[in-house]
């Protein structure tokens, strides 16, 4: 676990989708002292300009404001949400909060904000990942296609090198553009890597099932089975297996 | 509601046909009362004149005329009565006279009693009543026949002689028959009475409303018509008065015409053009067939009083019907109401007398009907109104107070504290003045351009702090003490700095004006500008505009916008300023 502390946010890419200048450099400004490391900022105003920087360059964090220029918000979140990067919400509109963490974004900052809120919506990024998030569907690109799907249909999840590889409860199965510890921070609390390329929904667990040569795995619904890490047995076993 | 509101038609429909049929009914009791011919009075003798001995019911009157010749002076008239069989009321029997004269009666020669004071000109006569009931004794008053003889004067009787007759009956029958049928009339008067005074009362405290005084008007002219028709019966006044009364029953009839055209004129809000032809066409009509007419032209247009009623009357209905049905058309609320009021107007003038009552209280009823519908929908309209101008001063108010603005602009002084204190201060107090302006105009239907601009100027100063881009407003030729609705431009400014894109960093409104015939033209254009997103149709701003332009000027104006070069134009036409 200690390798995810190992500096992997050297060059860190950020981009600011914010319409308001002077709200644009304060982010810029707090972000650049928060980090307190190299790190590669950049403000755009509108959304062609922010799609243009993503293709030339990726970028792992998004701050973005839901009232960009009269557009929708919610479209550009949804277009935003099966991206590799997480996104970070800016808003004036507390009310949207609910329904953005829904479409799985990291933290929602309501404006105005001050140095700490932003460091704690940084600290989120920064951090191992720690389930908690709130959200409900999870959007993926399929034929150039933006469809959001529920979370609640998906199995279980395994982690294919920097994406991942949704498994439904029906059996089909469709790629995300996050990777298994991206997904992990913005996933509700009952969901539980159990391997270091499978994360499960704790609530669709039947039972521990262990194998001879002391290999466990986990039995879900429809009685798939997932392998059990060793290194996690003991931690699953006493969080969500004890009386 | 509208249940109720049918129920109540049926229930005024059912009360009229109700007071018609019991009306004929009564009149069915005294049928002589309606039409004062009687039998009795078809075989008369008359003759100019004076001899005490013409009383004596031998006198030999065949050389006498059968008919009454207009005349003044002294004259007798005879008349033969057969009594077939004779009351048995105890309290005897008694004899009603309508005679326009005064008179002395001699039945069978024998002196029965006097109206008034016969005489040889005007200081020697005592007028007598138009209606005198004598009591004839029991010992006169037996089966066979009888002559009755009057002797009379008619000084003060414009040369008219008229004797309508009598009847002949128990006391009793002959007193109070009169007084039980005016008992019907007086109710109905009570009716127009009581309505009348209502609508008075309506008029001078809560509405200012012509129809209403009109209404209340007409209500009284016709309790006055009825009280001055029917007078006879409970008034016995002195025949002298009666031609005056006939003179008064005219000018109210008069009057009544005239308000009845100018109720629905008003009622339904006819334009002035239409109230002088109306007034027009009666008037010329009364002149043509009134004295004046006849001094004027000769007597070809002249005609008597009843038939030049029965004209102004007919004119007066078909004028009214028009407008009513000019109202359908438009769809004017109380409208079908109002028809079903004036149409038996037209059937019931054939019918002078009770029936043409009975015509007014139809009339009354369903016009009551119908301004009362008409109540209940101004009372919407005003409430709808009323609610809407306060959603748009909460709207307009609450534009300022969400929290895209709000939260962006604290956002934006946090900053401003941190890092550049001076611009923090200037940013403030601009918003002060933006918000000192919305304070003042935010109750407003209306206020002035050069308030709309400064409000304009302190946002496009905010928002220039704000967005580190510098927008600007030219105004040319607009002038600054015309009034419109609070926060148009201003809700154009916010649409402009929210839709569009600077390709600088830069952004000028231009605001021009001109009237163009009898309208305002207010053109409103942000330069240089790509309009990134298509501007919705209807945002709330635009949304907005449109209900205040509603509210100020009703349906007499126009907006219209869309992209012109590389901006977006918005065109707004409201009325000139009276």
């Amino acid at each position: 676990m200690g390798n995810h502390y190992q500096n992997p946010y050297t060059g860190m890419k950020i981009l600011i989708l914010e319409d308001e200048d002077i709200i644009a450099k304060r982010l810029a400004r707090l972000i650049t002292e928060i980090l307190d490391q190299p790190a590669t900022i950049s403000c755009v105003s509108y959304l062609d300009e922010a799609l243009e920087q993503m293709s030339k360059n990726s970028i792992d964090l998004l701050f973005l404001d839901l009232n960009l220029n009269g557009e929708n918000g919610f479209e550009i979140l949804e277009q935003m949400a099966g991206e590799s990067f997480q996104t970070i919400i800016v808003s004036a509109n507390e009310d949207q909060a609910i329904h953005a963490f829904e479409y799985g974004v990291l933290d929602f900052v309501p404006k105005p904000f001050g140095r700490e809120r932003l460091e704690k919506a940084i600290g989120k990024y920064l951090q191992p990942e720690q389930p908690g998030g709130q959200t409900k569907f999870l959007t993926i690109k399929k034929r150039g296609r933006i469809i959001s799907i529920k979370l609640e249909d998906v199995l279980y999840i395994q982690g294919a090198s920097t994406y991942s590889e949704l498994h439904f409860k029906n059996g089909s199965k469709d790629l995300h553009s996050k990777s298994l510890s991206g997904l992990m921070k913005i996933l509700p609390s009952s969901y539980q890597r159990i391997h270091k390329s499978h994360i499960v929904d704790m609530n669709s667990v039947k039972e521990i099932a262990v194998k001879t040569g002391g290999k466990y795995s986990l039995v879900l619904e429809n009685d798939v089975r997932i392998p059990l890490g060793r290194s996690y047995y003991k931690a699953i076993k006493k969080k969500w297996f004890s009386e | 509601m509208n249940l109720i509101y049918t129920f109540l038609k049926i229930v005024a429909i059912c009360t009229i046909l109700f007071l018609i049929v019991s009306s004929i009914r009564q009149s069915g009791l005294s049928p002589h009362f309606i039409n004062p011919e009687f039998t009795y009075a078809r075989d008369i003798r008359f003759h100019m004149g004076d001899d005490r001995t013409w009383s004596n019911p031998n006198f030999d009157d065949t050389h006498w005329a059968r008919q009454i010749k207009d005349s003044t002076g002294i004259f007798w008239v005879r008349v033969k009565v057969n009594i077939e069989t004779p009351t048995l009321a105890i309290e005897g029997t008694a004899m009603q006279v309508e005679f326009l004269a005064s008179y002395e009666c001699f039945w069978d020669g024998v002196k029965m009693g006097a109206n008034g004071i016969v005489g040889n000109n005007d200081e020697e006569e005592m007028a007598g009543n138009l209606f005198k009931v004598l009591a004839i004794p029991d010992s006169l008053a037996g089966a066979g026949q009888h002559t009755i003889a009057f002797r009379a004067s008619n000084q003060n009787g414009q040369g008219k002689i008229r004797f309508w007759g009598m009847q002949i009956g128990a006391f009793d029958k002959i007193t109070r028959s009169p007084l039980q049928f005016t008992v019907a009339v007086m109710i109905f008067s009570g009716i127009f009475l009581v309505i009348g005074i209502y609508y008075l009362f309506m008029f001078f405290i809560p509405y200012r409303k012509r129809a209403y005084l009109l209404f209340g008007c007409l209500n009284l002219t016709v309790f006055a018509l009825i009280g001055m028709e029917y007078m006879k019966f409970y008034y016995h006044y002195p025949y002298s008065f009666h031609y005056q009364r006939l003179d008064i029953i005219e000018w109210i009839s008069v009057v009544f015409f005239f308000l009845l055209i100018s109720f629905y004129l008003a009622n339904f809000n006819l334009p002035k053009k239409i109230w002088i032809w109306a007034y027009s066409v009666l008037f010329l009509v009364m002149l043509m067939i009134s004295n004046i007419g006849e001094y004027l032209m000769g007597n070809i247009y002249t005609v008597n009083h009843d038939l030049a009623l029965y004209i102004l009357a007919l004119l007066t209905f078909s004028i009214s019907t028009l407008v009513v049905i000019r109202a359908i058309v438009f769809k004017n609320p109380g409208s079908h109401e109002a028809l079903i009021g004036i149409l038996p107007c037209f059937l019931i003038i054939f019918y002078y007398d009770l029936m043409l009552f009975l015509g007014f209280v139809n009339l009354v009823v369903f016009n009551l009907i119908s301004l009362s519908h008409q109540l209940k929908i101004e009372k919407e309209l005003q409430q709808a109104s009323m609610l809407r101008s306060l959603r748009l001063e909460s709207e307009m108010l609450r534009k300022n107070l969400q929290p895209h603005f709000i939260m962006n602009t604290l956002t934006s002084v946090m900053e401003w504290i941190e890092q550049d204190a001076k611009t923090s201060i200037k940013f403030i107090q601009a918003l002060a003045d933006e918000f000192k302006i919305l304070n003042s105009i935010s109750t407003e239907k209306l206020i002035s351009l050069e308030q709309e601009i400064d409000l304009c100027r302190v946002h496009l100063k905010i928002m220039s702090y704000r967005k580190g881009i510098s927008y600007n407003l030219e105004i040319s030729d607009v002038p600054l003490e015309e009034t419109i609705p609070p926060a148009i431009f201003h809700s154009l400014i916010e649409n402009g700095i929210s839709y569009s894109r600077p390709i600088s960093n830069e952004l000028t409104f231009h605001l021009s004006y001109q009237s163009d015939a009898g309208q305002r033209v207010y053109r409103f254009f942000n330069d240089q500008s790509v309009s990134h997103i298509e501007s919705p149709e209807e945002g709330i701003g635009t949304k907005y505009i449109k209900s205040r332009l509603e509210e100020s000027y009703g349906s007499r104006w126009s907006f219209s916008h869309g992209p012109k070069l590389s901006g977006w134009e918005t065109i707004i036409r409201i009325p000139i300023q009276v």
